[in-house]
């Protein structure tokens, strides 16, 4: 221990651990890994169920290992099984949710964008307060609203429709949003908006040339949330939407079996998953950049 | 009859359109609770055959339960359009027609007989004043007793018990041998079920007077004790894990051979094709045993009633829709995937069926010539939802916990009262 230098530990060396900390190591993984498989195990036994024949759920149980495999059970999910008593399988609800998602996605977050950047960019008076009441909005709970929502889609003539669904979700939404971007875009630097200004630009151009482009990673994280959350959603689904014509999540409840009928676990099971399949691609898609984007801003 | 009605119908309608005049063409709107699974494909083929007959059909379906259909029909009514046809049960029909909302059938069940075919104690349900409002789609049984063939072979294969006396010698004798003797799912209705197939094995008059006539005596009396003792023992020969279970689970325990006995309505039937299981093979059917000796049936049916409608389309929609359900063909459709048998006791049922479907029929033949047939307490046939959900909560209570017998009777008397 003569020269200084030898204090300064080599972070670029990895130093070989000690028995203990293999221990520690090995406790962690181990724990981490039980906790991800007690947490996964629903979703692997839908999995399984759902190339399972109905005929094997039913005589073995329904937590088991296929004993044979089938893929039929997709197929009538998606074409053939009874919903609201007529049999075209989950194929309309798939893209009644996809009519109604994509736009209530795009709408809100542009709104959400706008708003971020009116409240902290650009000069007006009230700006925290309004802030503040928008944010109200994300804390309220969604039972709240129902009836405040059911009035005024009746009074919009937009009642059981697809559309008043939409609008509520775009509204509903726009409260999250806009938290998401302010927060985001408190850290432009004022110089850049300045500029801008000072070029003659007003407020749309400034918004769409400068503001936008730099804003891809807050972008990213308010699409991945909203069409999650919008698509997963089932109380307002369920409430605004007409039976003919409703979301997936809201339509998944009249593939159970009345009280006296067979429970037909197979394809149900197939359906839950074609349900989770867009969310999941999109999350898989832009999840890299959700983390990424939600802490930028946050470490200065 | 039905034939020449229908032909009648078609050749009208043929006639004033070539013709040219202002005719009514029939049209429907269904509201009923058939939304998924083999249900919903047998109403899919009434409403095949209803346009094959030359209807216009609608459905609108209402997942859920009765409660549901209900708060759908009262919008419906209060806001001045009232479906032209809803699938309800026992009482609710019987309260409907009180409004004088429903539609007179009289003269299509007059001219199609239906009096001559439909079993008696559903002909006082669909015409409660003396008028048909509706039209009976099936008839379940209740009171069956479902047995494990192997189970049954582990006690030396005796004749499936009569006699809850004859029950209890044989459930004991599956104890012994390791096999549970009882398998029972543990949700209100379940409980209720079965508690109402062991009132009418010790009693018929007994189930009518407490179930039917709400007699305040014979809810709190000896023979209701009684019914709670037999319960109670077999309570105590249920495995553990019962609580909170569906009905399908301890079905397969049936089957399979892990439990012996299991009392359930004949739904059952269809899961157990579903799964594969062989009448003779993997279960034995019998009627649930009863200690007078006679033959018991605790009758339960699905049933469409008819609203008074203005307009022509409708009203005439109402006569098509009502003659196709009472068809013979669509009451062996809508009735062989279920595991119940056709409202008109007038049909054969062909190979398709299974043996306990014409078991059924023969012992709801015998049962009605022997005056024994009573309307299901448990599953909405004999009195209003109240007073079924204030016995269900007693009956309930008395299984998951150890209340006596005679506080279990008096308790049902006064959870009635309570609700009057």
């Amino acid at each position: 221990m003569t020269a200084a230098t030898t204090n300064i530990p080599d972070l670029t060396r990895r130093r070989p651990l000690t028995g203990k900390q293999i221990a520690g190591r090995i406790a962690l993984y181990a724990t981490l890994l039980i906790l991800a498989a007690f947490v996964l195990m629903p979703l692997a036994v839908i999995i399984l169920n759902s190339v399972r024949f109905n005929e094997d759920i039913l005589r073995e149980s329904f937590i088991g290992w296929p004993t044979r495999l089938t893929l039929e059970n997709w197929s009538v999910a998606w074409g053939e099984a009874c919903i609201n008593a007529s049999c075209t399988g989950v194929k309309p609800y798939f893209w009644a949710s996809m009519l109604m998602v994509v736009p209530a996605t795009v709408i809100s977050t542009a709104l959400g964008l706008l708003n971020g950047f009116a409240l902290t960019k650009w000069p007006m008076p009230f700006a925290g307060l309004v802030f503040v009441v928008i944010t109200i909005g994300v804390f309220l709970p969604p039972q709240v609203v129902l009836l405040p929502w059911a009035i005024a889609l009746s009074w919009l003539g937009l009642s059981k429709s697809l559309a008043g669904l939409a609008l509520v979700h775009i509204i509903q939404g726009t409260c999250f949003t806009t938290l998401f971007a302010r927060n985001y875009l408190i850290n432009l630097p004022d110089d850049l908006i300045k500029a801008a200004r000072i070029d003659g630009a007003g407020f749309f151009r400034t918004f769409w040339r400068i503001v936008v482009p730099l804003s891809p990673p807050i972008i990213i994280v308010t699409i991945i949330w909203q069409f999650t959350f919008i698509w997963n959603e089932f109380l307002f689904a369920v409430t605004f939407s007409h039976s003919d014509f409703r979301p997936i999540t809201a339509a998944l409840m009249s593939l159970n079996a009345d009280d006296t009928g067979v429970s037909e676990y197979g394809f149900g099971s197939a359906a839950v998953l074609i349900a989770a399949i867009p969310p999941l691609i999109i999350y898989f898609a832009g999840g890299r950049y959700f983390v990424r984007g939600l802490t930028q801003g946050a470490v200065k | 009859m039905t034939f020449t009605t229908r032909a009648f119908l078609a050749t009208t309608a043929a006639t004033l359109s070539l013709t040219g005049a202002a005719i009514a063409e029939p049209k429907t709107n269904m509201l009923h609770q058939w939304h998924s699974g083999a249900n919903a494909e047998a109403i899919n083929v009434l409403g095949e055959m209803y346009t094959a007959a030359g209807g216009q059909w609608n459905q609108t379906a209402v997942p859920g339960h009765t409660s549901n259909t209900i708060a759908r029909l009262r919008a419906d009514v209060i806001s001045g359009t009232p479906p032209s046809a809803v699938q309800l049960k026992g009482p609710e029909i019987g309260e409907w027609a009180n409004t004088g909302l429903t539609a007179n059938l009289n003269a299509l069940a007059e001219a199609e007989g239906w009096e001559d075919v439909v079993a008696p104690e559903l002909v006082s349900v669909m015409k409660p004043h003396g008028e048909w409002v509706a039209a009976p789609m099936n008839i379940h049984r209740i009171d069956w007793m479902w047995a494990s063939k192997s189970a049954m072979d582990a006690i030396g294969s005796p004749d499936l018990p009569t006699t809850w006396a004859e029950f209890n010698e044989q459930a004991a004798a599956m104890a012994e041998a390791g096999i549970i003797p009882v398998a029972h799912g543990g949700q209100d209705w379940i409980d209720g079920t079965l508690f109402e197939v062991i009132v009418q094995g010790i009693s018929t008059d007994l189930f009518r007077e407490a179930f039917i006539n709400l007699d305040l005596d014979a809810l709190q009396g000896d023979e209701m004790a009684a019914a709670f003792d037999q319960l109670r023992l077999m309570v105590g020969w249920m495995d553990p894990a019962f609580p909170g279970r569906g009905w399908e689970e301890p079905l397969n325990m049936m089957a399979k051979g892990e439990a012996g006995f299991y009392f359930h309505g004949d739904w059952a039937i269809g899961t157990m094709n579903a799964a594969g299981y062989e009448y003779g093979v993997d279960y034995l059917c019998a009627g649930a045993p009863m200690n007078s000796g006679q033959p018991g049936y605790i009758l339960n049916s699905d049933s469409v009633v008819f609203f008074e409608q203005s307009e022509d389309d409708f009203i005439e929609g109402q006569t098509l829709l009502a003659s196709t359900i009472m068809t013979p063909e669509f009451q062996k459709v809508f009735n062989v995937a279920k595991g119940s048998i056709p409202a008109r006791m007038d049909v054969e049922l062909g190979e398709d069926f299974n043996p306990c479907q014409r078991l059924n029929i023969e012992d709801l033949r015998a049962a009605a010539d022997a005056g024994t047939v009573v309307r299901s307490m448990a599953h909405n046939m004999a009195v209003p939802e109240k007073f079924r959900k204030a016995m269900f909560t007693v009956i309930s209570e008395f299984i998951n916990s150890d209340m006596s017998s005679e506080d279990a009777a008096r308790r049902m008397a006064e959870s009635v009262i309570n609700e009057y």
